[in-house]
């Protein structure tokens, strides 16, 4: 097991150093968050919508560039059949998606930290009432959500058709984590007491569920 | 409109598409014995 | 008995009309109109089974899919494509007649009540099945991409009916059912679930052929394109 980890750390550490070199994913994904938020900001007209418009507005933004940022992530793969030399290597194909979620996760959580602030920013989102519950709620929901987007990453990276094909894929599947992690939010922000548990249950569940499933299918679904 | 004529609509809607998806299926499944047909007798 | 092409022998189709006409006339004559919704109240004898019979669709596509990444036999595939059409139109059927009720109780023909909710998110939910399949090229990573799919988005449904559950319901509409009223509802059960059969048999029948044919054709080194299978419909 330990070695397991060790070797999905050293996929995950791999995808990182080359990303910090080059920077093109994350400066990609990062601006394409930015311009989503602004888009929104401006189509509600310059207004200055209260607590769960911010869950929703920061979601469609952490989405698009979510997808974005897992399309890459495989992408890089695809390069002098990279994909190919780590197929060969003697790793369980599990431990190669573990790495792939380790990137993503660590990508996407630095990409919220860009989005976040700018979102707070334009549209005025006052979280003191209670960061870490809403750090928390989001964290898991894209921890979630980076889980079916790696593993149908992998999936469509290989079909021809890519554009706006993993994100049609990964949206349905993800709606749950969007309408719990919303309901969750906008309890916390209305300083409602009573503890949201169903919601909380889904959030749980679907990260456990999601994060077992794709790293069990992961290994039909990876081919050069 | 009353209810009963929104309960008409509803059972033409939701039957019709059942039925009409069924009736797809008897024309495509004609077009494609024609096709074994032709085929066959071609050889 | 004699078979036809969709592999049902006509006695088949024939059990399934006359319950539907039978059921069709005791829901005219013999169902009560409900006390407070009025006669609008009975899409439900037609939306439940519908609905019911959608999810035993999805729990098809999901049997298939598991099985197809088991065994890697087409004839798996076949049947969790007909699934999933025939899961498509039945949700349809669910949330247009779900539409058509709120509409006429409530006055609005979209809220994001519960079961409205649910009913679109399966719908996307299996929508995505046929598009996503129909954008891979090759036949066997088509089905392994679909079988994959189809086993997550069936582990999806609980939550997404969980998740939908937590949206506000601002008419909660629950009927108690009379004693005719539920055996209206077993009645329409019937024609229903035999149509959905009926119909994925069908769906698959066709498959099979197709598949069969284009194996043929390729064994004789023919080009024919007979892949009218994927797609929506």
């Amino acid at each position: 097991m330990i070695r397991a980890a060790k070797q999905s750390l050293l996929i995950a550490a791999k995808d990182l150093r080359i990303e910090s070199r080059s920077r093109q994913t994350i400066s990609l994904v990062v601006v394409l968050g930015i311009l989503v938020v602004t888009v929104l900001g401006l189509g509600l007209g310059g207004q200055r919508p209260g607590g769960p418009a911010a869950t929703a507005v920061l979601w469609v933004a952490y989405l698009f560039s979510g997808v974005l940022c897992f399309e890459k992530t495989m992408a890089v793969e695809r390069q002098d059949g990279a994909l190919a030399g780590l197929l060969l290597a003697p790793l369980d194909r599990g431990v190669i998606y573990l790495g792939k979620l380790l990137s993503n996760v660590v990508l996407m959580f630095a990409v919220a930290g860009v989005i976040t602030p700018v979102g707070i920013l334009f549209f005025g989102f006052d979280l003191s009432k209670a960061p870490l519950g809403f750090f928390a709620i989001m964290g898991m929901s894209m921890l979630g959500f980076a889980a079916v987007g790696t593993l149908f990453a992998a999936m469509v990276s290989s079909s021809r058709l890519q554009g706006g094909l993993l994100a049609m894929v990964v949206f349905p599947i993800t709606l749950p984590l969007v309408i719990a992690s919303t309901q969750l939010t906008s309890r916390l922000y209305q300083g409602d007491e009573t503890w949201n548990g169903s919601a909380f249950a889904v959030l749980i569940a679907f990260d456990a569920i999601f994060l077992v499933v794709s790293w069990l299918a992961f290994e039909w679904v990876i081919e050069p | 409109m009353t209810g009963t004529q929104y309960a008409i609509a509803a059972y033409v809607v939701g039957l019709g598409l059942m039925l009409l998806y069924g009736l797809t299926l008897w024309v495509e499944s004609r077009s494609v014995a024609r096709r074994r047909r032709k085929d066959h007798a071609e050889e | 008995m004699p078979q036809q092409s969709n592999g049902l022998p006509r006695a088949f189709w024939a059990v399934t009309l006359l319950t539907l006409a039978a059921a069709v006339v005791v829901l005219l004559v013999y169902t009560p109109d409900e006390a407070t919704m009025g006669p609008v109240q009975k899409i439900f004898y037609l939306h439940l089974p519908m609905a019911i019979n959608t999810f035993l669709a999805c729990l098809l596509v999901f049997v298939a899919s598991v099985s197809y990444l088991w065994q890697r036999s087409a004839w798996w595939d076949d049947l969790a494509v007909a699934g999933a059409k025939v899961a498509v139109l039945l949700c349809s059927g669910v949330l247009i007649t779900g539409m058509i009720w709120g509409k006429s109780a409530w006055g609005h023909w979209w809220t994001w009540s519960p079961r409205l909710t649910f009913s679109l998110m399966l719908w996307l939910l299996y929508v995505v099945y046929l598009t996503v399949r129909a954008s891979v090229e090759s036949g066997h990573r088509r089905a392994v991409v679909g079988a994959v799919y189809g086993i997550t988005a069936f582990l999806d449904v609980p939550l997404v009916w969980l998740s939908a559950r937590l949206m506000p319901d601002i008419h909660p509409a629950s009927i108690t059912l009379s004693g005719e009223m539920k055996l209206t509802l077993a009645l329409w059960f019937v024609p229903v679930t035999l149509m959905t059969f009926g119909l994925i048999i069908a769906r698959f029948r066709l498959n099979r052929i197709i598949r069969d044919t284009t194996d043929e054709t390729q064994r004789g080194f023919e080009p024919v394109n007979l892949h009218v299978s994927e797609g929506i419909a």
